[in-house]
């Protein structure tokens, strides 16, 4: 559609502009709440969107934590965020290392089964998390690795979309270059690595960035397998900064977090954008 | 610098009732330094053979010997050949340096070693220019020369191509086909070349193989083969355009060529030896001429239609009043036919080729 017409620039432009409007609104006014003092926006009802002036004081509370002016204990975001970037990356980079190899030696190998165990990869596709969650929590628990880093990233690291994905990759490699490597002399773990790994870097890149983002949103299990305050990822943090009944919600912290919470995945995916898009896109061989 | 020998080498796919054979035990011996080239229609089983040989592909049954030691167990990598791809299957990451070097590399070559070579190769395919490119920055033709210089840098005992110029276009096809017959010239190493493409096959073979759904129908020098086609197959496949084949007998005394049911062609030296065999002849387009209608019967053709290919014309046409129409082409410098035209055909006695009528096999007479 190579139009040009002023009225229809006009509509789509405008289509556009409402979309990042709808998705960008609320992280400007989680923004706007977290520079403002808690009484600012309980007492100004709808709360003002102008900037307030109390952004040092938020975020200083959200980071290390500390008491507020109402006295309610607020615990250090910054172990929080540490916590959930080590799971996020320990999740995103062994899901990785496990899916290229497994994806390796069921698209290069002969072995016996081999079809089965593809498809019982492939049948796992189908079972999220949230199925598995007890006999994985009984598996966890016993082994002891309740409130460690282990017990939060392990169990989902196994990732059957990831194996497919690179199974997928893999199939387009054209047998000559396994061929050409053979007779070059390359093993199969060389080929693997001067070869397949080279080739498999924006597909890598836009797969880090998702798992990545899989991991640090995670919710349900951290709130399994975490009792101690000091395991807590950010995303479980948020929530129990909400205290519900009586007590006062410190709002100003709470965005202050969020915004803190949201700043890491960001990250990644700025960084790796390019690498992202191409391995998206790119059929480059 | 080896020799290359294949002892009745067999394929089969597939076990027991399910099997199917793809290669019916071949054998053959390439001479040190010889190029020889394996032809044939596609689905024929020359890559196969060739894949053989290179170790990508099991042995089914039969032996592959290089230098008088059976390599049907040893690894590619283990045999000291190089093989040239259709596709050139380059690494698409590394730089043309680093494509041709990796072999070298994984066998523990010295990096000066590794730079001599490499740029000797590159000295000869004229790549220098060329070295700290990416494959994908490459022209077809450049691609397909960084992979002979993969091949060239290894030093092998054994060059092996699998299509190379197939996926070049026409031009280039000519030259790098010059190419690699210089680079043979030069480095004299004993070479298996597969192709579907006669003309390639004939002019870089010193010996050639015809292959024809897993046999290996003929195999000699290219003028053996062109000149005394051992088959029907070989005598169609080789030669653009084809020998014409016509079927009929010999008469009873031996001294005419009867066309089924049609016209009796006199031969200029009579067969009594074989008389009335119900063989198949032979004849190339450009040993066809018209001959003058009162020196006695020749093969009645008429002229449907003339090609001009510059220097020569192809003149189409069929013989007349047979039970099956029977397409004939003669291939000449004279522009002198004309569609419609009614002649008659001869051509010297040894130019005739006879082969048998069921086996298609070839007839010495």
């Amino acid at each position: 559609m190579v139009e040009k017409r002023p009225a229809l620039s006009f509509l789509s432009h405008l289509v556009l502009i409402l979309g990042v409007l709808i998705v960008a609104f609320p992280v400007y006014v989680t923004f706007i709440a977290s520079t403002q003092t808690s009484e600012q926006i309980v007492q100004n009802a709808p709360m003002s969107l102008t900037p307030g002036n109390n952004i040092t004081e938020s975020y200083k509370t959200a980071l290390f934590g500390g008491t507020t002016q109402y006295g309610s204990k607020v615990s250090a975001v910054g172990r929080m965020l540490w916590v959930s970037f080590v799971t996020a990356m320990v999740i995103a980079i062994g899901k990785i290392i496990i899916s290229l190899l497994s994806a390796f030696a069921v698209v290069y190998f002969r072995f016996p089964l081999k079809n089965l165990i593809f498809w019982m990869i492939f049948v796992t596709l189908m079972l999220p998390v949230e199925v598995r969650i007890g006999p994985t929590y009984e598996v966890v628990s016993s082994l002891g690795m309740l409130n460690s880093f282990a017990g939060l990233s392990v169990p989902l690291i196994a990732s059957a979309t990831a194996t497919f994905l690179f199974r997928q990759f893999f199939l387009t490699v054209p047998d000559e270059l396994v061929e050409a490597a053979r007779i070059d002399g390359a093993g199969p773990m060389r080929f693997f690595k001067d070869v397949l790994l080279p080739l498999s870097t924006t597909s890598i890149a836009a797969l880090f960035v998702i798992q990545f983002i899989y991991g640090w949103n995670q919710y349900l299990w951290p709130l399994l397998v975490t009792t101690h305050e000091n395991m807590y990822p950010i995303v479980m943090g948020i929530k129990q900064m909400i205290s519900g009944g009586d007590a006062a919600t410190e709002w100003n912290v709470v965005m202050a977090t969020a915004i803190l919470a949201m700043l890491p995945p960001a990250a990644v995916v700025l960084l790796m954008q390019k690498w992202f898009v191409k391995g998206l896109v790119d059929t480059e061989k | 610098m080896a020799i290359l020998e294949l002892k009745n080498l067999k394929k089969t796919y597939g076990k027991g009732t399910q099997s199917v054979a793809v290669i019916h035990g071949v054998d053959m011996r390439v001479g040190d330094g010889e190029f020889v080239v394996i032809v044939g229609p596609s689905g024929c089983g020359k890559s196969t053979l060739l894949r053989m040989v290179a170790g990508l592909e099991e042995i089914s049954s039969g032996q592959v010997l290089i230098d008088g030691t059976v390599v049907n167990e040893k690894e590619p990598a283990e045999r000291d050949i190089a093989m040239v791809f259709q596709n050139y299957a380059l690494y698409p990451h590394m730089k043309v340096y680093d494509n041709m070097a990796y072999g070298l590399r994984i066998r523990g070559m010295s990096k000066e070693e590794i730079d001599k070579r490499v740029n000797i190769a590159a000295d000869i395919l004229e790549l220098k220019p060329l070295l700290e490119r990416k494959p994908k920055q490459l022209s077809g033709g450049q691609r397909q020369r960084v992979a002979m210089g993969r091949a060239i840098v290894r030093e092998p005992k054994v060059f092996l191509f699998d299509e190379p110029l197939s996926n070049l276009d026409a031009k280039l096809r000519v030259q790098m086909r010059l190419e690699i017959k210089q680079l043979h010239n030069r480095l004299k190493t004993t070479s298996l070349y597969v192709t579907h493409d006669q003309v390639e096959a004939m002019t870089l073979a010193q010996r050639m193989i015809v292959m024809n759904g897993g046999i290996a129908e003929q195999i000699g020098t290219p003028k053996e083969v062109y000149e005394t086609p051992a088959s029907t197959f070989v005598a169609s496949f080789i030669g653009s355009p084809p020998m014409n084949i016509l079927k009929g007998s010999l008469t009873a005394n031996g001294s005419f060529y009867t066309l089924s049911g049609a016209a009796d062609y006199a031969l200029a030296k009579a067969l009594p030896a074989h008389a009335g065999k119900p063989y198949q002849l032979g004849i190339r387009p450009e040993h066809l001429r018209p001959v003058d209608k009162e020196n006695g019967s020749g093969i009645p053709f008429t002229v449907s239609l003339v090609e001009s290919l510059g220097s020569d014309y192809l003149v189409h046409g069929s013989c007349p009043g047979l039970e099956k129409p029977q397409e004939i082409v003669l291939r000449t410098t004279k522009d002198t036919f004309a569609a419609g035209q009614h002649l008659q055909l001869t051509a010297d006695p040894e130019q005739l080729h006879w082969f048998e009528e069921k086996s298609g096999k070839r007839v010495i007479c």
